[in-house]
Order: structure tokens, then sequence, then C-alpha cells
């Protein structure tokens, strides 16, 4: 017999009837995570809606994955695998079919059919974040040539032959929204039904026939954001079961256990410029530009660094030029602590040279308006990357700067690293930094894991089995 | 908060729990099934009859030529086996004797004044009974007909040819080999290609790989004799589970898997010197996986709860709904057999607590002629602790079930094999627990894998990284 398994090991010959006790032997072996179950986390921004067109957050996209699925996904290997489509795109020239599975179920209980696709990818002509990946596609009328053949077939018209259709699918912004109120009760095929509360907050629960697997748990509560200490109280309470502020009110020792999930995540924060008003002179620009302390944002709670990604270059900047009674306008989201906190950081520092920057609290419908009718002078802007790889990166950073022409001539190159690495240095803002995301959470949480965009991936998040002795 | 509204749910919980466990218990009455001496018996009377059937008519003599070395009631054997081929050849050719002598057999045979000869060669090969027959006219001394009985040992059989030493901790065998890759989803035994050896068959999330164990001195080895991809044809799941689960039921030659990520059942069979994998019809419908428990109809077509890993408590047995008493992840059940010829009927299973439920139900013997019939009598045991990895057997023949089980605790803390033994009386005792193994076990089964004609548990061990390393398969006997 081999010696590893040595026969003198732990034997208490025990004769057990119906559950009787003996002497407790620690257990270590084999039983899944435990089903079931609530969590209750605080939400890091207020959340209005659950739209995956509009993802402007890691937080978002973690939202928005748990509700919808894709026609597509990238897994980690760089595949693209079926999710909700049944098998690859079939092409025809520049004509190509998905066709879908026929045994979707969505939120709603019913069948997912072609149309509730075309539908989906037609919304993301209004959303500004996303509607550049439409450039892959014809238009007809302002609308992307995407038709419903039949109840289960999709058709979609690419502008350019060599599009890869599957991994465009698999973006984010593609998800498939079926219906519903997106500020109230979304209706998607993914592992959690939402419902958003009106006050900040989103519940999450079970849905039992995703097609991607269901959770682990239960229910995923996330609670309106509340102040620092606020938060750290009911964490240290038992009232939230994980906190994105610290460990501990006042940094004590925490009383249970904590553990920490942590991420340099690749969703970099941009500095953009209204280069219409004031800043359309380069000295200005070029001042404002080099004028930013890294240092100091990285106490806002930034990493620094001064590219999209380390494979791509930095944006090219003007030189420097005379600053004075130059008075900026810096526009911030209401309800977005970390966006304000680097604002203040930003304002701070150009103080100090001379430049005025007033920062502006609005809320999201205000900020778009605002935006829109161009009176503004620096906002700032998080580049949240559709998929992973340079093109979606350098992509979404023009859409998130505001220049969705030049993000639409990337969609056809997305697979392409060098032409996303000549179009970086074209970008015209300034990279401050990289987003550090930090959740500190019971230590009896398993599967909780932040990826490279900032994402959990919460139907992998379990309670753990506490050890059991044998009896 | 949930306290108020929990503990009564929990009570009502109980209570059904309570009600099943005893539904479960009240099951059909058994069907008596013929032993493997039953079946020798039968088989080896049709083939006396053919083996002389060229022969002249006339007196014939049977002759037990070679007994199985070591048995322990030898001469007992060839009496119970070959009894009523001497009565069927009786009837036939007039006149049929049992007899032992030696030298050249016909020639003795027609000096004794019989007219046929049918020797009788009795050997045990890689756990059966093989009987080989010979028949001889004696007139010619010609042989004029052959035939041969191949029949799997079972406590019938052992009770003339000598039963294994009870497993103690001190006699427990376990011993592995090393599988190729990792990631096996379930496991089982089946004598695929029909040469009276059993093969491992192990779900791979590829696919079925078929492997055969050569038993070694130190750790056994493990050769693969081939692998299959799952069919083309399989439809996809619906609601794929978090932990991709599969169970594997053998079912003759052939093995039948259901996967979780599939919405059909594969059937794995040999063919040509391959392993083929292709979309089975039953036993049970697309969406249930068969496992085998102990009442007829013995495969037990379960039902996942939605969206969840484990197994509903609503069963469904040859078209008809029943109830095991809780939901689970793993059930075995077995019929079993007591050296005094008592029969046991072993069901247990592992629920989502890692609690182990096991139930035995004892048949009394046949009520003789005016006796009135005795109930069956029922008894049940339960152990906290184990994991999802469960398979019975009876490893030492004495009629009492043999577990394997795994330990409950996190996936990659590591894990434990345990060796419990049922009695039929209720009583449940821990026979061998082995020392903390790295990787975790999920899944495990039974079966003769090296040929001995006794079977064994075996248990596969995943590595502790599942990104690395290969794994294990134990082999306990």
């Amino acid at each position: 017999m081999d010696r590893a398994v040595s026969r003198a090991a732990l034997v208490a010959c025990l004769s057990v009837g119906v559950l009787a006790a003996s002497g407790a032997t620690p257990a270590s072996g084999a039983l899944p995570p435990r089903h079931g179950g609530v969590l209750t986390l605080p939400a890091p921004e207020l959340i209005t809606d659950l739209d995956p067109a509009r993802v402007r957050s890691h937080f978002e996209a973690t939202l928005v994955e748990a509700i919808y699925d894709g026609l597509y996904e990238l897994r980690p290997d760089g595949s693209v695998a079926p999710v909700l489509a049944e098998g690859r795109p079939e092409r025809e020239g520049n004509i190509v079919r998905v066709r879908l599975r026929r045994d979707v179920r969505h939120h709603g209980g019913s069948t997912l059919t072609a149309r509730h696709v075309v539908r989906s990818i037609q919304r993301m002509t209004t959303a500004p974040e996303s509607s550049w990946l439409l450039g892959a596609f014809e238009m007809e009328g302002g609308r992307p040539a995407v038709r419903e053949l039949d109840e289960h077939t999709v058709e979609m018209t690419l502008s350019r032959r060599a599009t890869r259709v599957d991994i465009l699918l698999a973006a984010t912004p593609f998800r498939v929204v079926v219906g519903g109120s997106l500020r109230r009760r979304p209706l998607g095929t993914g592992p959690f039904r939402a419902r958003v509360d009106g006050e900040g907050g989103v519940d999450l629960g079970i849905f039992r026939f995703a097609v991607d697997r269901a959770p682990w748990m239960n229910r995923v509560r996330f609670v309106p954001p509340r102040p620092r200490d606020a938060e750290l109280r009911a964490f240290e309470l038992g009232e939230l079961d994980g906190s994105w502020q610290g460990r501990s009110l006042y940094g004590r020792e925490p009383t249970r256990p904590i553990t920490t999930a942590a991420a340099n995540v690749s969703t970099p924060w941009l500095l953009v410029p209204n280069r219409a008003r004031v800043l359309r002179d380069d000295g200005a620009w070029g001042a404002v530009a080099r004028g930013v302390d890294r240092r100091r944002l990285e106490r806002a709670g930034l990493v620094p660094r001064r590219t999209l990604s380390g494979a791509l270059p930095e944006p090219t900047l003007p030189g420097a030029g005379a600053t004075r009674d130059l008075s900026l306008r810096l526009l911030v989201h209401d309800g977005r602590p970390l966006e304000g906190r680097i604002a203040e950081a930003l304002a701070g520092t150009l103080d100090e040279r001379g430049v005025r920057v007033s920062v502006e609290r609005l809320s999201e419908a205000r900020y778009d308006a605002e935006v829109l009718r161009g009176r503004w002078d620096l906002r700032l802007a998080v580049v949240r990357p559709p998929l992973p790889g340079r093109g979606p990166m350098v992509g979404a950073a023009f859409a998130a700067a505001g220049q969705i022409d030049r993000a639409r001539e990337l969609t056809a190159s997305l697979a392409d690293p060098d032409a996303a690495t000549a179009a970086a240095r074209d970008l015209g803002c300034v990279v401050l930094g990289h987003q550090r995301v930090s959740l500190h959470h019971r230590a009896d949480l398993v599967g909780l894991r932040i990826d490279e965009l900032g994402r959990l991936d919460l139907p992998a998040i379990a309670r753990a089995r506490r050890p059991e002795p044998f009896r | 908060m949930s306290s108020g509204r929990g503990a009564p749910r929990r009570r009502r919980a109980t209570v059904a729990g309570a009600i099943a466990l005893g539904g479960w218990l009240v099951a059909t009455a058994a069907v008596a099934q013929p032993t493997g001496l039953d079946l020798a018996r039968e088989r080896l009377r049709e083939r006396a009859l053919a083996a002389v059937a060229e022969c002249p008519r006339g007196a014939v003599i049977v002759r037990p030529r070679a007994l199985p070395e070591g048995a322990a009631d030898p001469g007992g054997l060839a009496s119970a086996l070959l009894a009523p081929a001497v009565d069927a050849l009786e009837a036939e050719q007039g006149r049929a004797h049992l007899g032992s002598f030696g030298g050249d057999g016909p020639l003795v045979a027609g000096r004794l004044g019989y007219q046929t000869l049918l020797d009788v060669e009795l050997s045990v090969e890689r756990g059966h009974l093989v009987a080989r027959l010979s028949s001889f006219s004696t007139e010619d001394a010609r042989r004029r007909g052959r035939a041969s009985v191949r029949q799997r040992i079972d406590p019938s059989l052992r009770r003339f040819l000598g039963y294994p030493a009870v497993v103690t901790e001190e006699t427990v065998d376990a011993r592995f080999g090393v599988l190729p890759g990792r990631g096996y989803l379930a496991v089982s035994a089946a004598d695929l290609d029909g040469d009276g050896g059993v093969e491992v068959v192990a779900v791979h999330a590829d696919g079925p790989r078929v492997f055969r164990v050569r038993p070694g001195r130190r750790r056994h080895s493990l050769e693969e004799l081939g692998r299959a991809a799952w069919p083309d044809d399989l439809p996809p799941s619906p609601s794929p589970r978090r932990r991709t689960l599969a169970t594997a039921l053998a079912r003759g030659r052939a093995v039948v898997i259901r996967h979780s990520d599939h919405a059909a059942p594969i059937e794995v069979t040999w063919a040509d010197g391959a392993v083929v994998a292709r979309r089975a019809d039953g036993p049970c419908p697309d969406d249930r996986y068969p496992v085998r428990g102990s009442e007829e109809p013995r495969v037990y077509c379960a039902r996942l709860v939605d969206g969840r890993d484990f197994f509903d408590n609503e069963v469904e047995r040859g078209g008809a709904a029943a109830e095991v008493p809780m939901h689970f992840y793993a059930l075995a059940g077995r019929r079993l057999e007591a050296r005094d010829g008592a029969r046991h009927h072993l069901d247990a299973l592992v629920n989502p607590a890692g609690r182990l439920v096991l139930r035995a139900r004892v048949l009394p013997p046949p009520a003789g002629e005016g006796e009135a019939a005795q109930a069956p009598a029922e008894h049940s045991a339960g152990a906290l602790g184990y994991g999802t990895a469960l398979a019975m057997g009876d490893i030492d023949m004495d009629g009492a079930a043999e577990l394997l089980l795994s330990h409950a605790a996190a996936a990659g803390a590591g894990d434990q094999l345990s060796l419990l033994r049922m009695f039929p009386r209720g009583a449940l005792r821990v026979v061998w627990r082995s020392e903390v193994l790295p990787g975790s076990v999920w899944v495990a089964g039974a079966g003769d894998v090296d040929g001995d004609g006794v079977e064994e548990l075996f248990a596969i061990e995943e590595p502790q990284d599942p990104t690395r390393g290969r794994a294990r398969l134990w082999i306990v006997q």
C-alpha cells in the first residue's frame, strides 16, 4: 500500500445511529460552494439606469454583464464563443447572418427572438459612448443595417468585408437588452434579474434559467452610495458585506476577518479639452496639459500613467504657453465621488500654476446638455474599452473624448494593433492615470475577483462553507 | 430577521424529509433476481445438452475433471453446478450419472458401460467462473462436442469458491494511478469491449476517456485505451450549471453519460477498437440524469434543481414518480447478499449540506408452507461531513456495503478518502480514513477494475491547482 495513504490515519471506529455525534475530526475536501444567500454591497456610484450601450464605469460594466448576455463572448484565451448565438456567423460577402439559440429564455419568461436583438443593436445609435462601434455596419436611414430575417435569424450588412463581426458582437455594448424599463426593471437573459430602486441602488435576483449559468447567490443588493464613514460603519456592523472605502473605520484592525480584492484596471482617465473655447490656443492647452501633477492625482485615487496602455504611445501634446488670466470651467458628474476628487486635485494643481478652474458638479442630464452645447472647457472622461486589446482601447478613448468619427474609423481595424498605435498619438487629451479598484469584503466570500477592466464577476461569488467536522 | 421565518421552514423541511424517508423506505416489494449460481446452473444445463447432441444415444457420465484451485468447497460447487445438467441428461438420454475417475476418460467410461462421457473443467479466470465442457463417444473415444460457460462470480458462487478477507483498517489497500490531465466530472466501470475485463470510463470536460488498470506493487498504471469527443449533434444545455457536473452509469457494454453542459445523454461504447460516443436514447428522458439505486427499476432518473448543481428529491423510476429523502449531490444503491443468503437493498446519498443518509432494507427469507410472510425490515443511518464523491460496493463480499466518500470542505483545501461500512442492521462504521490528500475528490465509482473477481471502489483526486498537474485515480480494495 502506498505510504501516502497510511491506514493509520484518523480512524475512530464510530458506529453511528442517525446522526449520532462523535469526536470531531478536522475535515477538508470537496464540496462545491454553497448555493443561495444574499450579498449586500455599497454601490460606489449612483445607479440610475442599466444600459449596456452607456456603460461609463467599471461598476456599471459589472452590473450590465450580470444582467445581459451577448451574442458572443471573448474568452481569456482570445477565442470567441457563442452565447445567445447558435454558432459562428454565416458570411456571404459583406452580409452576415447570426442564428439565435431557440431555447433561450429572457427575464420576462418568454423566448429570445431576433426582434429583441435587432432592437437592442439599433438602440446604440443614440448612445455616444458606444455608437462608434456601429461604424462596422452599413447605415440605412441613420440606423445600422441590421434586420430580422426570421424569428431566430438576424442579418447584418457590414461596411467593410474584413470586419471580424463575432469579435465586435462580443463587445459589452452589444449585450442584448430584451426590453423593460432600463431605469426600473430592465429585461435581459443574464444570470441576474435587476430592479433599480430609484435611489441610486440596485437589487439583483437570481435567474435560474440563465443561458450563461445561474449564479451561486440568490440575491445581490447594491445599496445607494453613502459617505465614507457611514459606509465603513455599516461594514463594521455587518450591515454591508464589503466596502470600497477601506477595511475599517479610522484604520483600526477589523474585528472580523476581512479580505481585499484589488486590481489596477485598464480604464484610463482622460482630461478632455474643449478646443473651441479658451483652450483653442495651443499654448494655453499645452500649459494646462503639462501642469497636471500626477502625484497629487495619485492621492486622489489614480495610478499614475501617461499612456492608454503599456503598448500604446503617449498622446502628442502642444508645448506650454502663457496662462495669464486663464479661467476654465471643469464639468463633473454629480454622484461620482472619484471624478469629483480628481477634479478637485486638478483644480488645486492648476491654481498653483495660475490657472483658475471652477469645478461644476452637474446631474447626468445637465452634464450631457452642457457638453452638447459646448459650454465647458475641461471635462473628465473614463475610457472603458468594450473589449480587451489596443484597437478597442483607442477606439473607446476617441469616443470618450467626443471624437466619434475617429472612433468609427477604427471599428474596421479593431484587431489591428498598428492602426491603433498610430491613432493613439492623435488623441489630443491628457491621460491622467488608471484607476485602482479595491473592494474590502468579509473573508467568507469566495470567487470575488476584479478583472483587468475593473469588473466583478457577480455570478461567481459565493459564501464559503465552514469546515464541517465528521459527525 | 430570517430566524423567525426560517425556523418553521426548517421544521417543515425536516418533516417533509422524514415523510420522504418513510416513503423511500416503504418501497415496492423486491423481485427475486437469479443468482450467479442459478445462472451458471441453467447455462450449464443448456450447454451440456447441446454438447452431447452429436453423441450416440445412451447412458452419460458427467465427470468434473478439474476444479478451481484453492476453492473452499470444490466438490460442493461441482455438485451444485452440475446437478441440473445431470437431471436433464437423464431425462434426455435415459441414464446419466455424476462420476469421478482417473485415467483415459472415454476408455474407462466405456468399460463402466457409458456411451457418452461429458468432461467438465472448472476454473476461475479474471473474476469469472469458467466451465469448459467436452463430450466424447466412448465407442471410438472421439470428441463429439465442446462448449463453455462463463459466469461472473457473485456471493452465491463465493460460498463455494471462498470469500476474500473482511476489509479492516489494517488490510485496506489504497493505491493510485495517474490519469492524463485533470478536470474529470464522473467515473464509471464497464466491460466495454466484452473481453471479461472491466474498463474505467472517466468523463472529462472534452469527452469520455477509457482506461484499463494494470495493478502495480506500489502504484497502478493506467493504460488509456481511447478517448472520444462529444458528438456533434449534441444540443447545448439551455441552462448550464455554474459547476459543471456529470453522471456516468454502466449499462451492459456501454456507459451512459449525462453532462450538465449538454441537453441529451451520451452513450459510450467500444466499436472497431475505438471508443465511440453518440447521443443516447434513454434510459431516462433527456432532461434527467440516470443514477443507480437499489429499488426496481434500478435506474433512477434525477433532475437538477433549477439553477443549482444538485439533484431534486423527486426522481423518476420506470416512468413513475418516486422520492428520495432529500436533495442530493450523489446517490448510490446496491443489492447485496450476505454470506447467510439474506438479501439487502442499500441506498446512500450525500445532500448539499454534506450529510450522508443511508437506508437498508432487509428482505426476509421466503416463507415456508403455512408460515406467515415477514415484512421487510428497514434501517437507516446517517453522518455529517462528507463531500460529493460517493461510491458503494461490497469489496469483501460480506454482504455489508462499503462506501467510499470524500470529505466536506471548500474545493482546493485538500481532501480525505473515507471507507465506511454499512451493516444491514443500520449501523455505520468507519473502516479507514486516508491521510489528507492535497487535491480534491469530486467523483467516485465501483467495479472490478483489476479483474480479480472482487469489486473495488475508486475515486478521482483532482490536483490542488486546477490549472496544473494531473488527476489521480485511487483504487481502494
